[in-house]
């Protein structure tokens, strides 16, 4: 009975992990055509930004201004919504990802909250802002963040990279392990063990190797903390490169071993 | 100059005839230097071959061509595709591997396919950060 219960416990947890996943992949897909979606909007709202500031210092009339600042409030508006859904979208991904190293992605997650505030008391100033003059302050103050709001969601999108390899490099060890397990338990002659053997040994070298190179890629990344800008994320990005090539290799392997 | 039909002596007879060069030296009979040049110029359209004849030529070599190359690699590519077939015997051992073990290869499978580096769903939002209105 006791045996029953706790194989009840396990496997429920299992469905609710497995149910957990789904939501959360489901959540992370209509958050990503939430961001498209916010995007399309705020292409428009900038056209009709273009026109109206255009026929504002064409013009120069009163009609025209108030134009042209509601045109702004409108364009300001949805820019800064296009960044919320994309820092919503990344966090996300973030929560999707289990291979992130938790101490990094617990600064980025407050990094990240003091952004969403910050955008957000910005967005509030901009619903009420009636003239030109406001409006311009929010402008500016949009312009005077760009650096850090670019840093913050470049350091999300390399950590996001980061821990897709870390994911694939611990799977890549346990199915190794099981390959391992399986292969010392079936029965085969001593030629083909001995083969098999070391195949599972070069799998052992490439494992030592993306780890060696895994812990490289996130010095650099904690390098980069500073000035982590678009340049920063590319080099994260060839960085992960060798080792994902490694993996792709000791997949293949993986599955030739079993064969 | 009249030939007579009762001279049977060959030697008489032929000295008798009168030849071009004979009739080119008295000039009585010349061929006009404009019908040399036509003749010459037909003689020169007959050697020179026509545009039908060498487009026949270009499009069988082209069709020589394209025959051998379908001769010479066509195999090459064939066999690539025949060897990466896997065998029966192969997939019989897939499907004796153990279930964890073959959901295992599985969720590697997926989480390579998941880490490229180099794809962004995600790419930073192309937002101008320098609207002003002043």
């Amino acid at each position: 009975m006791r045996k029953l219960s706790i194989f009840g416990l396990v496997f429920f947890g299992i469905l609710s992990l497995t149910s957990m996943d789904r939501v959360k992949a489901q959540v992370s897909s209509e958050l990503k055509t939430k961001y498209r979606t916010s995007l399309d909007n705020y292409r428009t709202s900038e056209d009709q930004f273009v026109i109206a500031s255009t026929q504002y210092y064409t013009l120069k009339t009163l009609a025209a201004g108030e134009e042209a600042v509601r045109a702004t409030r409108e364009v300001n508006l949805s820019r800064v919504d296009v960044i919320l859904t994309y820092i919503e979208a990344l966090r996300s991904s973030m929560d999707l990802i289990p291979g992130i190293e938790l101490s990094r992605k617990a600064t980025l997650v407050q990094d990240l909250e003091g952004l969403v505030n910050s955008l957000k008391g910005h967005r509030a100033r901009i619903e009420i802002a009636t003239n030109r003059i406001l409006i311009e302050n929010e402008n500016q103050f949009f312009e005077a963040n760009q650096d850090t709001i670019a840093s913050i969601c470049y350091r999300a999108l390399s950590l996001i990279k980061l821990g897709a390899v870390q994911v694939a490099f611990d799977q890549l060890v346990v199915t190794h392990s099981d390959v391992s397990t399986y292969l010392s338990q079936a029965p085969m002659s001593e030629t083909v063990r001995s083969q098999k053997q070391r195949g599972s040994d070069e799998v052992s070298r490439i494992i030592d190797e993306v780890k060696t190179m895994l812990a490289q890629t996130l010095i650099m990344y904690d390098q980069n903390l500073k000035n982590f800008d678009s340049s920063a994320f590319r080099s994260i990005q060839q960085s992960l490169s060798q080792p994902y090539n490694k993996l792709t290799v000791a997949k293949q392997f993986v599955e030739e071993l079993t064969q | 100059m009249m030939v007579d039909p009762s001279n049977t002596d060959q030697t008489s007879f032929v000295e008798s005839l009168d030849f071009h060069d004979d009739q080119s030296s008295q000039g009585t009979a010349r061929t006009p230097p404009a019908d040399k040049e036509n003749e010459k110029l037909t003689t020169q359209r007959k050697k020179k071959t026509s545009p039908l004849i060498i487009l026949l030529i270009l499009l069988f070599s082209l069709f020589l061509t394209i025959m051998i190359t379908t001769v010479v690699f066509i195999p090459r590519v064939i066999n690539p595709q025949t060897s990466f077939t896997p065998t029966p015997q192969t997939e019989q051992n897939k499907s004796n591997l153990p279930e964890a073990l073959t959901k295992s290869i599985k969720a590697l499978e997926d989480s390579v396919t998941l880490a490229d580096p180099l794809t962004n769903e995600l790419p930073f939002p192309p937002v101008n950060f320098q609207l002003h209105l002043q």
